[in-house]
């Protein structure tokens, strides 16, 4: 039998690599309950956009539907009348017009006004083409006659000079008084 | 040795937990984030917007007045706004000295869409629809100027198209009129 004099080395443990085993564990556990956090956190989140979803169709109740149709209609009614307000023609100035610019030897027959298209021909008759040619300087001076043209000339069969004007008239004759 | 081996299979494992369980559902969580803070916004810009509303219609209260000269000038059915606008013409010329002879026509014309380029945002489309009476009266020129002042003040909105008459002598003349006013 042989007697070991010398003690046999114990292999010795790092105790660095215990620290790093622990650290490892603790690490791992926390990530075990880092994940079952996390689906706690999901869970939770689920539910409560399950609820903000139902808050917001809460929201638009059908009376809250039914104010906001309502007012929509309302709108689109005010934005189609306010042209029709602002394009109102007052047609009538036409014949305060006429009333101005008509020399006091001169007789209009015939009328036909096309508002829309803005488009006149008047025709009428005078005793003379002296009286006709003032008629048509007044209506040369008036402000409002756009392309004037005397389109026909004629003698009535009772010598009475006969005539045709076509024009056109300033739009501002036809707008109300603000 | 054992240690050792412990420590490598635990930050396998880790890296396996971290890579497939918590980074999707972290993924996961930080979209429902978003998502709550979409909706929680969504909820907040709706109550404001329907508050607002509310309070506008409360507002419009105050308008009932204005809101109903609108409905009278531009009414919502149009058959009952053209028997209306018919009626109308009968009394007022009948009021001036007129003499009403003649109902030509009649139309009512829906507005058209409007033309759009491809491509380009659609345009919203007006719902006025137009009324066309074409008619024929008698009377003198004083009559017929103020026929045409009741017209144009009238709380409808009515539009001249049209006017044309020819007189002859020691006759009453005939006047042929096309108005035009609106519903919607």
């Amino acid at each position: 039998m042989v007697i070991e004099i010398i003690p046999k080395k114990v292999a010795k443990i790092s105790a660095w690599q215990s620290y790093l085993l622990y650290f490892i564990i603790v690490l791992l556990l926390s990530s075990i309950l880092g994940y079952f956090g996390l689906r706690y956190l999901i869970k939770n989140s689920n539910q409560k956009l399950r609820d903000l979803t139902a808050e917001v169709e809460k929201a638009k109740s059908p009376e809250r539907n039914a104010l906001e149709e309502g007012l929509k209609s309302l709108s689109a009614k005010i934005d189609d009348f306010t042209p029709l307000l602002l394009n109102h023609q007052k047609s009538s100035n036409f014949f305060n017009f006429l009333e101005e610019n008509t020399h006091p030897k001169v007789f209009f027959t015939e009328l036909n006004f096309n508002v829309t298209g803005n488009q006149i021909e008047l025709s009428g008759q005078t005793d003379d083409f002296l009286t006709l040619g003032q008629q048509l300087l007044i209506f040369r001076k008036s402000e409002f006659v756009q392309n004037l043209k005397l389109s026909k000339v004629g003698i009535s069969k009772e010598g009475k000079v006969e005539f045709t004007f076509n024009f056109s008239l300033n739009p501002k004759l036809f707008t109300f008084p603000q | 040795m054992s240690k050792l081996i412990f420590i490598f299979l635990g930050i396998v494992a880790i890296v396996a937990i971290g890579f497939f369980l918590i980074l999707p559902k972290y993924q996961k969580f930080e979209s429902l984030k978003v998502q709550i803070e979409n909706s929680e916004l969504d909820l907040r810009q709706t109550e404001s917007f329907y508050d607002k509303l509310e309070k506008l219609s409360e507002d419009l209260e105050g308008y009932q007045d204005q809101l109903s000269k609108i409905d009278l000038a531009l009414p919502d059915d149009s058959s009952f706004a053209a028997i209306s606008l018919i009626n109308f013409i009968g009394n007022a010329s009948g009021a001036n000295g007129l003499n009403l002879k003649k109902l030509k026509s009649f139309s009512i014309t829906s507005p058209e869409p409007p033309a759009q380029a491809p491509g380009a945002p659609a345009q919203p489309q007006s719902k006025v629809k137009d009324i066309l009476v074409d008619f024929e009266v008698s009377g003198p020129y004083l009559a017929l100027k103020n026929f045409i002042n009741t017209l144009e003040n009238s709380a409808k909105i009515i539009e001249i198209e049209n006017l044309s008459f020819s007189v002859e002598k020691e006759e009453v003349p005939s006047i042929d009129l096309k108005i035009k006013t609106f519903s919607y």
